[in-house]
């Protein structure tokens, strides 16, 4: 029963309408005088409270990392379990299992694809997503994709450093050079690193991030969770390096710095114009930027 | 030090423009008052703390968004208690409650909570908002970061329930 609302969406728009039924029209206005009920606190008496608990001028805690630790003999026990678990998966990877599609995105392109089970992946730029079409949730991925997963049988994700398995859920998945991230925005995500014999539940704004040889285990607001989407980038205590190739990534250009190796960028840029994403970047840094020639930014200290 | 983007001027002008709304949003969801303050205090809190990812001007939608995942984190954790203590997964949806309204006319009232009753949350929360925070659908789309479309799509199911409801003439 496909019913058309569009004279009770203007008149509760307060626009002019008709063909309001009378009684439903009654109904309508009686609702607009209900009333929320009191609580024995006032808004003065909430605010107080959240005065002074912002009150005092630390910096923000967010961000807050602990490093990972595992026993040798847990490592053992999760590798053999790891083998038993995973072999037929990997064995056949590069041969058979991601033969059939295989999506590529350029620079600068954020690229949705709806699955065949209906999945939808939206990839940020120069990644590749590679599925087979027969419908089993399985994919491999290259780059920077957040996942959005139709419920039903387990989904799986594939990369070059670790493995990604869930039912239902959103999440990002980064994988690039020596570095991949998972975070996790809604449901249970389950993350694997063989490296490193990590096999752990990420729930909704967990993040594990895997940097070179080190896991770290961060907590991340749900909404910043694949918030790129959005034409919004954020880091939080990122490699300045990291940052520039993603503004390389987004704008199709080549950027050119050097001796930057050890400085750290905690914010964001927004992809809208290169040079107020490069400003946003540099300023706090002391960095300069000069466009070279076409399609070629150079990086230096002030 | 670079200056904040977000000063505690900012966050105190955000509460005092969203929390009634922000603490209406939270009581069409889960029918308790005192809960859905709480839930706004800790919205206000987490803002702050994230401040420096904040610009103004985006704080509305973020807001409800925060809002929102602290009352279902805040289910999930119940859940979480409860199903470790061995109660069945059905009881889990009673903790969110359809709101109650103060209503006086008996009988009236009564239906108008039986209709509420009805009407599924997602719905039910819009259709609140535009009814007595006399909230418009494109305001009503910004703050809960979604279409206009998506609001007359939960507004349709609202009205298809009390049209059905009221056909009945109890």
């Amino acid at each position: 029963m496909k019913e058309d609302f569009d004279a009770y969406h203007k008149y509760l728009n307060k626009e002019p309408s008709q063909g309001i039924d009378p009684e439903m029209q009654a109904f309508l206005d009686s609702t607009e005088n209900l009333r929320v009920p009191k609580s024995s606190r006032s808004k003065g008496d909430l605010w107080r409270a959240i005065d002074e608990a912002t009150d005092d001028d630390t910096e923000a805690s967010g961000g807050k990392a602990r490093l990972v630790t595992f026993a040798p003999w847990i490592g053992i026990a999760a590798a053999i379990a790891l083998l038993i678990v995973f072999l037929p998966w990997s064995s056949d990877r590069e041969e058979a299992a991601f033969e059939i599609a295989e999506i590529t995105s350029k620079a600068s392109e954020t690229r949705p694809i709806v699955l065949p089970d209906s999945s939808v992946v939206t990839m940020n730029a120069l990644s590749k997503l590679s599925y087979k079409a027969d419908g089993e949730r399985l994919v491999a991925l290259e780059g920077e994709a957040f996942f959005e997963v139709q419920k039903g049988e387990p989904f799986k994700v594939d990369t070059e450093l670790g493995r990604v398995e869930v039912l239902g859920t959103s999440f990002n998945v980064y994988s690039r050079a020596d570095q991949f991230h998972v975070a996790c925005k809604t449901g249970k995500v389950r993350v694997e690193i063989p490296s490193k014999d990590f096999d752990e539940i990420l729930l909704p704004g967990d993040q594990v991030r895997l940097d070179r040889d080190t896991i770290l285990f961060t907590q991340v607001q749900h909404e910043f969770v694949g918030r790129w989407q959005t034409g919004e980038f954020y880091f939080d205590k990122r490699p300045v390096r990291e940052v520039l190739e993603e503004i390389g990534r987004q704008y199709d250009i080549a950027i050119d710095y050097d001796s930057l190796e050890m400085r750290i960028f905690t914010g964001y840029f927004i992809k809208e114009d290169i040079e107020l994403a490069l400003t946003m970047v540099c300023e706090p840094l002391d960095l300069t930027y000069e466009f070279a020639d076409a399609g070629r930014v150079v990086i230096k200290s002030k | 030090m670079s200056a904040t983007g977000f000063t505690k001027q900012d966050l105190r002008q955000a509460y005092e423009a969203h929390f009634d709304s922000l603490r209406n949003f939270l009581y069409y969801k889960a029918g308790d008052i005192d809960l859905a303050e709480d839930l706004v205090q800790e919205v206000f809190i987490k803002i702050w703390e994230k401040r420096k990812e904040i610009r103004k001007e985006t704080v509305k939608s973020l807001l409800f968004t925060m809002a929102n995942n602290l009352l279902m984190n805040h289910f999930n954790h119940l859940k979480v208690v409860r199903n470790h203590e061995g109660e069945s997964q059905r009881e889990d949806r009673k903790e969110m409650n359809t709101p109650q309204f103060q209503m006086e006319e008996t009988e009236f009232g009564e239906r108008l909570q039986r209709v509420l009753d009805k009407i599924p949350e997602g719905s039910r929360e819009v259709f609140l908002m535009n009814r007595l925070d006399k909230i418009k659908y494109d305001e009503i789309a910004v703050r809960l970061d979604i279409s206009v479309k998506a609001v007359e799509k939960r507004m349709s199911k609202a009205l298809s329930i009390i049209r059905e409801e009221l056909g009945r003439k109890i």
